[in-house]
């Protein structure tokens, strides 16, 4: 019984701690003021196929992204991504690294 | 030539919004419905950069009963992005067949816009030439837009806009100066307006990107 109960919360922890620890990056945008500009970087980031979840929020500037499972983007690939469709990045904080 | 006619009628009560930015995303495509105190018009453009667009541009001045059909290019001068506000300057031009009763000619417009936005409060200005290459058409138009925004909505939230728009148009006797209050409703890449104009015309604009 103690066996299961150890084997069970293990699994549990393992499957908790790997969406925990999945890379998180934020990034501070200048321009982003009105929806459609929201709309622009979601759905490039969207395209990319390291990316498994993207928000944008006007109120702190910031677009949010979340990696798929040992997936990754460079800095530079991150800002190539923003400048190309006509924003400017401030800064990339990289918060959460496996 | 008729066809071409209700074409452009047909459209222009579908779609082209002169007081939003014409140039999508890299590779977005956009359709614009604007129908206003002066004219109805539709613009269906593709952006293969965030720099410029084209598309097919066509316009229906109501009171002259002309109808331009065109190859519209859009670019961007400049963007100043800071923060909590950005700024963009654009040259428009376009080229076409213009008809009026049967009448064909070859026409061209060109003309700046910009604009000034925060999330709270929104300012733009547009000029434009029109010339046909004989009697259709030669006129001058001028617009401006200021509006505020009642409450501040964060992405994916209805936004809603208050705005007053005035066009000049000084070939237009009577009309050379119109004011049209109007709201704006913004959500997600869908935008849309409702006014009505000093001279008692309905407006109603669409824009949808994809």
């Amino acid at each position: 019984m103690f066996r299961k109960f150890i084997t069970v919360f293990s699994l549990i922890f393992l499957i908790n701690t790997s969406s925990a620890f999945a890379k998180e990056i934020n990034v501070d945008v200048n321009g982003l003021v009105c929806e459609f500009c929201a709309v622009t970087i979601e759905k490039n980031f969207k395209k990319k196929d390291e990316i498994k979840e993207v928000k944008v929020d006007l109120d702190q500037k910031k677009v949010f992204l979340t990696f798929k499972d040992g997936k990754d983007l460079s800095d530079k690939e991150i800002a190539d991504t923003i400048k190309n469709n006509g924003y400017n990045v401030v800064k990339i904080n990289r918060e959460k690294d496996d | 030539m008729k066809l071409s006619l209700t074409l452009t009628i047909l459209l222009s009560f579908l779609a082209s919004n002169v007081f939003a930015r014409p140039i999508s995303y890299s590779g977005g495509t956009t359709i614009m419905q604007n129908n206003d105190a002066i004219k109805n018009s539709i613009h269906a453009h593709y952006s293969p950069t965030y720099k410029y667009s084209v598309g097919y541009k066509g316009e229906y001045f109501r009171r002259d009963q002309i109808a331009l059909n065109g190859l519209q290019l859009n670019n961007l001068l400049k963007r100043w992005n800071m923060p909590g506000s950005q700024g963009n300057l654009y040259l428009k031009t376009s080229v076409g067949n213009a008809n009026k009763s049967g009448k064909n000619e070859l026409y061209g417009f060109t003309g700046v816009a910009g604009d000034f936005e925060t999330r709270k409060y929104f300012i733009s200005y547009e000029n434009r030439y029109y010339k046909s290459d004989g009697d259709i058409i030669s006129q001058f138009q001028q617009s401006a837009r200021v509006g505020i925004a009642p409450y501040v909505a964060n992405y994916g939230n209805l936004h809603t806009w208050l705005m007053l728009q005035v066009t000049h148009t000084p070939e237009f006797e009577g009309d050379e100066v119109i004011a049209t209050p109007l709201v704006r409703f913004f959500k997600g890449a869908h935008l849309a307006e409702f006014g009505v104009s000093s001279n008692k015309r309905f407006l109603f604009n669409f824009i949808a990107r994809f």
